[in-house]
Formats: structure tokens, C-alpha cells, sequence
């Protein structure tokens, strides 16, 4: 067997991690899956307080979006369905706890900044703005952010 | 020590093992394009890899579209893992000489 030089080890080491990154950058999967999961946020929390009697079966209607959207992307056919061709391993990118701690983070911040401005200064319908608020991080900065979560990873 | 592997040492299969190995499934078309292969040649690198035991190949359908999807085996992950370890050690190796040589 021919071993291969130093420059040869080297081009093959980064081959190897733009594999890596080509499957992170493709893992945020399609644009318009997070626009849906904002939209759905915000629809869900306007509706919830515009309409307080709908609570009881709405979070029931939430339940199984969410569900139904883990699900599907954890299969190979609904994954493709909703435009992701590619699913990230658990195993080379393993999420700590830490980790799916933080990528919650952001949405459990907005809600704490929106009702202590709602606590405050006595908003009225503050869940229509942290709906607003959360759906719009969802739909905008929610795929950077799994990027950027994707990447740190990748060099844990 | 980790050891080269064969199979491996060609850069179009590292190229398709590498990127399977940080995907669960990938599909075929993904494959193709990121290691910019044509359908014919990607078929016959993942013919080699599959028939090592590298690589599963799932066929299905998405809607009436038929899909491929690839998948690293563990086999594959494993050799994969020694690959890598052992490019490392070239490539420390070098380095570590390179630093040393100066002094000399």
C-alpha cells in the first residue's frame, strides 16, 4: 500500500471536515419550514389570547404539529418531504443537554423579557407580542442559530 | 495504531464516506452533488463501498418519485475513524519533523 505524503494526509483531513460542513449547512434544512414554525407560534399565541376558550384543544392542535414535524424529520421519507435531503447523525454531532439547553434558550429569554414588560407596564395581549416576538426569531435567526449550534458541535 | 485504509485512499471514496459519516441518511442527488459526481460514477463508488460493507443502500419513494438514500455503516464509520487516525499521525508526523529540522 502507497502511504500518502504529508500533503497528501493533509488534503484528504480536509476533505474529510467539508463533509462535515456540507451536511451541517444542508441540516437547517428548507427556509420555509422555519417561516411555517413562526407563523404557527404566532398564530397559536394570537389565537390563545384573542380567544381564551380555544385553549383547551389548541395546545392539543400545537402538540401535534410539533409531533408530527419531529417525527417526519426524523424519517428518511419525511425528511425529503419537507425538503431536507440529508438527516445529521446523533452520533457525530451528539447533542449534550447543555447544548438542546441552549438552543432553547433564546424563545425562554423573549418569554421572560415579555412578561416582565408586560408585568410592568401593564400591556394588554402581551402573549400576542411574545407570539410576534418568538415567531420572528423562529422564522429568522432560528436557522443561523442551529448553524452556528451545528458547528460547535462539530468542534467539541 | 490506526491503519490506512484501501478503499479509502481514493479521494472521491474518502470524499463520499466522509460526508455520509455526519449523516444519519443522505440521499443519493445530495451525494452526487456535494462530491460533484455524475448518477453513472457515484453508482460505482457506492457499488465498491456497499459490496465492502460500507455503505446500505435504501431505495424508496418519495410521493411517485423513486429516492436513493446511503447510509455509513458501522463497519464503515469504524475503518473510517482508523483513516482518519492514521492520516493524522502522517500529518503530525510531518509537522513534528518539520519543527525539529530547524535546530538541527
Amino acid at each position: 500500500m502507497n502511504e500518502p505524503t504529508p500533503e497528501e494526509a493533509a488534503a484528504a483531513l480536509r476533505s474529510v471536515h467539508e463533509g462535515k460542513e456540507r451536511v451541517i449547512n444542508s441540516a437547517a434544512g428548507s427556509r420555509w419550514l422555519w417561516i411555517v414554525s413562526g407563523l404557527v407560534i404566532f398564530l397559536y399565541c394570537a389565537v390563545n389570547a384573542l380567544f381564551p376558550a380555544t385553549q383547551v384543544w389548541l395546545i392539543w392542535v400545537l402538540v401535534a404539529f410539533t409531533v408530527a414535524l419531529t417525527l417526519a424529520l426524523r424519517t428518511r421519507v419525511g425528511s425529503a418531504l419537507l425538503g431536507r435531503p440529508v438527516t445529521v447523525s446523533s452520533r457525530s454531532l451528539p447533542l449534550s443537554f447543555s447544548w438542546r439547553l441552549l438552543r432553547m434558550a433564546p424563545v425562554l429569554g423573549i418569554g421572560i423579557v415579555v412578561a416582565l414588560v408586560v408585568l410592568l407596564l401593564h400591556v394588554p395581549y402581551g402573549q400576542i407580542y411574545y407570539g410576534a416576538l418568538a415567531g420572528l426569531y423562529i422564522a429568522t435567526i432560528g436557522p443561523r442559530f442551529q448553524l452556528w449550534l451545528l458547528r460547535r458541535q462539530g468542534k467539541d | 495504531m490506526a491503519e490506512l485504509d484501501q478503499l479509502l485512499l481514493d479521494p472521491t471514496r474518502l470524499a463520499i464516506v466522509a460526508l455520509l459519516a455526519a449523516a444519519d441518511w443522505a440521499e443519493f442527488g445530495f451525494v452526487r452533488d456535494s462530491v460533484k459526481l455524475s448518477d453513472s460514477a457515484l453508482s460505482k463508488q457506492v457499488t465498491t463501498l456497499s459490496k465492502n460493507d460500507y455503505v446500505e443502500v435504501r431505495k424508496g419513494y418519495v410521493g411517485k418519485r423513486p429516492r436513493t438514500w446511503l447510509n455509513l455503516t458501522n463497519t464503515g464509520r469504524q475503518t473510517l475513524a482508523g483513516h482518519i487516525s492514521a492520516l493524522q499521525a502522517i500529518a503530525e508526523n510531518a509537522r513534528s519533523d518539520g519543527a525539529e529540522q530547524p535546530r538541527r
